[in-house]
């Protein structure tokens, strides 16, 4: 791994950026209706030369290429502009939501790593017996239950049986760490249960391929005990597919993170997505995007670094 | 002496503050978030429904929908083309500034100003000149003898009184608020919450009675619903009547009131089959009103005609139209008379919001009856909206603000160049009576005119007016003095209260 390859890999990632930042500006105006539209909705007071006005002043009016290009520029001047529908810095929006999906993030990937590696483990050492088919039940449903269902189930489930157990209202840490908590905690684990399920099964077939290996036996013919075979090594080297996975996974968060925080009221990043899409609000949709866009980026970069130091032999050469 | 005085003045206090059973902190779960806080300049019904509470305008509504003062003390319309509004002396705004007569010359021109692009600013096109008689009088002079359809738009959040030194010295109304209402803005969490406080100068004495409301947005029915269950927040509002069936308890209170606005299904009255009144009215005969707010609301609604039941004295109510009954063999007989005797087929165009999707179903079966086959086209709201705006639609379902005045409500909607005739309906007689209607003084005359209007309305059908839902709010039972009005507002907030 060198420094070298690093630089090289961050300047390669900027036309992917740069062709993401395309494609979301074109897509975001090929679908039909904008934030007139919206605007005006279905009871319009506005006079043709108003609606016309509304167009100039969001510079609208002008050839898609300039706009973009208006767009492009003012970015590169560390400006993101400001929202269509209410006037609002759109970094602002950002540097207000983002803790929120952040923390929605991170608890999730807990809750999915606590849930998913133990039972996928459970799931290889035990295989092919009930205890490993029921697990392997229970990652079925977790991969194919929706987080809106499981979301729906659980505020049903809590409020029904658990009278005082707070669900909405957020609260910041800071604020009141211990409500906190408690307000992440549906929602964190609701979305860390679908990441769990696949968590559990790269972990399963990941752990039984490698202790069908040849230096698994080796290990335990040299006499090691049972349980340093299985986590110093077999372990250690099934862990850069579960890597891999949760990285990847921690990316798709924020798409999940769009029903969830819809579904628990919560203000982040994703509801603020759903919502600039609904209203049209370009400047804050493309934000977001390309903002999610350059996490995966680094995220992928940061997988490749993880790679090397649990596996000497990979080389980013 | 000196500790009787101290005693009595404690227990006055006390006594004082126990009947006024003043303060406390209301938590309502709302739908919807607020899109800008500019008063003149908002167009989303998040945004009015936090403003009526944070501003005031010349007039507003009482819980009849009736106009009474607000900020003006009294109004007088000497004739048909002059308004004289008399301000109250004691109305200050929340950053400390006193009310003027300026401040209401300056909201009006800034209303009327094209380049500040309010949307108001279509209602007070007929008006020629506003000017100050003196510092507690304004008078406005119309070009046409309209002063009695053009007053409740003054009762509109978009005609609040705006502060005209606080604008002017540069403050951006979308961003901040400074207005004389009963309530101050103190926090908005985007996404989360807005938090309004009492204004403890507000010029009617002993309100508000609450010291703060917090409006949580929860996007999710079953969000809100949970969240008054289990005591997150003590009011909510209602969308899907299905809900009130897990609130059937003495602990919750239950709101209702039949709403202005009206289902509708609209025609593009342009494209064959649906250019033919008879086919369209035909389609009235086959559609069973009573169900569809039976299977889509729950009963949660009233069938209406154009005007809804409840707007005395403008309104024909349903039963006295003849295309209202539930007749499908007249349709089928109708449709045979004017060459369909095996039906057509025709797409109706609709959103998965409001339960515009659910009423479409409803219809679809209920004219599969008559050989009629409805294709459903369910879109997202942005593309309805676009394609809505540019009439590209057979027909479509959708929901539309009344009003308690037939010419707000008819002459945008039906008139030929009306700014909401998307269905392209253009009959000269029509366009003739709104004309009138809008500048009829004599009360019974104008009447005269809308019942005949109504009358061609049903005829014509280039609309079929379905029904009104009811406006659903359900609180704890500690929570008082709550109404929610016809036209969803929520201005009542001032008078609601906790009861211990």
């Amino acid at each position: 791994m060198s420094f070298s390859y690093f630089i090289r890999r961050i300047l390669l990632s900027i036309p992917t950026i740069l062709l993401v930042t395309l494609i979301v500006f074109l897509l975001v105006r090929l679908v039909p209706g904008d934030v007139v539209d919206m605007i005006i909705g279905t009871q319009n007071f506005l006079s043709e030369e108003q609606i016309l006005q509304m167009y100039e002043d969001f510079g609208l009016d002008k050839p898609l290429i300039s706009q973009y290009f208006i767009w492009l520029k003012s970015l590169v001047t560390g400006n993101l502009g400001v929202s269509l529908r209410t006037g609002e810095d759109v970094a602002d929006l950002l540097v207000q939501r983002l803790p929120v999906t952040l923390e929605l993030a991170l608890l999730s990937i807990l809750f999915s790593i606590i849930i998913g590696i133990p039972l996928g483990m459970i799931s290889a050492l035990k295989k092919n017996t009930y205890v490993d088919n029921s697990i392997k039940v229970v990652g079925l449903v977790g991969l194919s239950s929706p987080a809106f269902w499981i979301g729906t189930i659980f505020i049903v489930l809590f409020s029904f049986y658990f009278d005082n157990f707070t669900i909405f209202g957020y609260v910041s840490f800071i604020e009141n760490p211990l409500k906190n908590l408690q307000i992440f905690l549906l929602p964190s684990f609701t979305l860390g249960l679908m990441i769990a399920a696949q968590i559990l099964r790269i972990t399963r077939t990941s752990m039984i391929d490698e202790l069908s290996k040849d230096y698994v036996k080796v290990a335990h013919s040299k006499g090691l005990s049972k349980n340093k075979v299985i986590y110093k090594h077999a372990f250690r080297n099934a862990l850069t597919p579960i890597i891999t996975i949760t990285g990847i996974q921690l990316g798709y968060l924020f798409g999940g993170s769009i029903v969830i925080e819809n579904m628990f009221a919560l203000p982040g990043l994703g509801r603020l997505l759903l919502q600039s899409v609904n209203q049209r609000d370009y400047p804050v949709i493309q934000a977001i995007i390309l903002f999610i866009v350059i996490v995966i980026v680094i995220l992928n970069l940061l997988i490749d670094f993880i790679y090397t130091i649990i596996d000497p032999r990979v080389n980013l050469e | 002496m000196k500790k009787i005085f101290v005693v009595l003045s404690v227990l006055t206090l006390v006594i004082f503050g126990f009947s006024q059973q003043n303060g406390g902190v209301l938590q309502i779960g709302i739908e919807t978030e607020p899109v800008g806080f500019d008063p003149n300049l908002v167009t989303a019904f998040a945004s009015f429904r936090i403003l009526e509470n944070v501003y005031d305008g010349l007039l507003k509504y009482d819980e009849n929908m009736n106009l009474v003062p607000n900020i003006a003390e009294k109004y007088e319309v000497p004739d048909p083309n002059t308004i004289i509004f008399t301000i109250r002396d004691n109305v200050y705004f929340h950053n400390g500034e006193k009310l003027t007569i300026e401040d209401v010359l300056y909201t009006f021109e800034r209303i009327m100003d094209e380049e500040v692009g309010s949307p108001a600013a279509a209602y007070y096109s007929e008006v020629e000149s506003i000017e100050v008689l003196d510092s507690k009088r304004i008078q406005f002079k119309l070009k046409v003898p309209m002063a009695n359809t053009l007053l409740i738009n003054f009762a509109s959040t978009n005609s609040a009184i705006v502060s005209k030194e606080f604008v002017e010295t540069g403050n951006n109304l979308q961003l901040k608020t400074n207005g004389t209402g009963p309530f101050f803005m103190s926090e908005y969490v985007p996404g989360d919450h807005i938090t309004l406080e009492k204004n403890s100068n507000y010029f009617i004495p002993n309100q508000p009675y609450l010291d703060k409301i917090i409006f949580r947005i929860m996007p999710e029915e079953i969000s809100r619903v949970t969240a008054l269950r289990n005591g997150d927040v003590d009011l909510i509002e209602i969308k899907e009547p299905l809900s009130l069936r897990s609130l059937q308890s003495n602990n919750y209170k239950v709101y209702r009131q039949p709403a202005l606005s009206y289902y509708l299904l609209g025609f593009n009255t342009t494209r064959e089959p649906l250019n033919n009144p008879r086919v369209r009215s035909a389609l009235s005969l086959a559609i069973d009103r009573e169900e569809i707010i039976n299977m889509v609301a729950f009963g949660e609604g009233t069938i209406t005609g154009p005007i809804n039941p409840t707007v005395q004295p403008w309104t024909i109510t349903p039963e006295n139209f003849e295309e209202y009954e539930y007749n499908p063999e007249k349709a089928k007989s109708i449709l045979a008379e004017v060459g369909y005797p095996n039906g057509f087929e025709f797409n109706i165009m609709t959103a998965s919001r409001y339960s515009f999707d659910k009423i479409a179903q409803v219809i679809q079966s209920q004219l599969s009856k008559i050989g009629v086959k409805v294709n459903i086209e369910l879109v997202e709201w942005g593309i309805f909206l676009n394609r809505w705006g540019e009439s590209d639609f057979d027909s479509f379902i959708s929901l539309n603000s009344g009003s308690i005045d037939p010419d707000v409500q008819f002459y945008r909607t039906f008139h030929s160049n009306g700014s909401t005739n998307v269905f392209l309906y253009n009959n000269s007689i029509v366009d003739k009576l709104l004309e009138e209607g809008r500048k009829e003084p004599n009360v019974v005359e104008r009447i005269k005119i809308y019942n005949q209007l109504q009358n061609i309305l049903v005829k014509e059908a280039p609309i079929l007016f379905l029904y009104s839902p009811n406006v659903l709010y359900a609180s704890q039972s500690y929570v008082e003095g709550f109404k929610p009005l016809a036209n969803e507002s929520l201005i009542f907030l001032r008078e609601t209260r906790i009861e211990e």
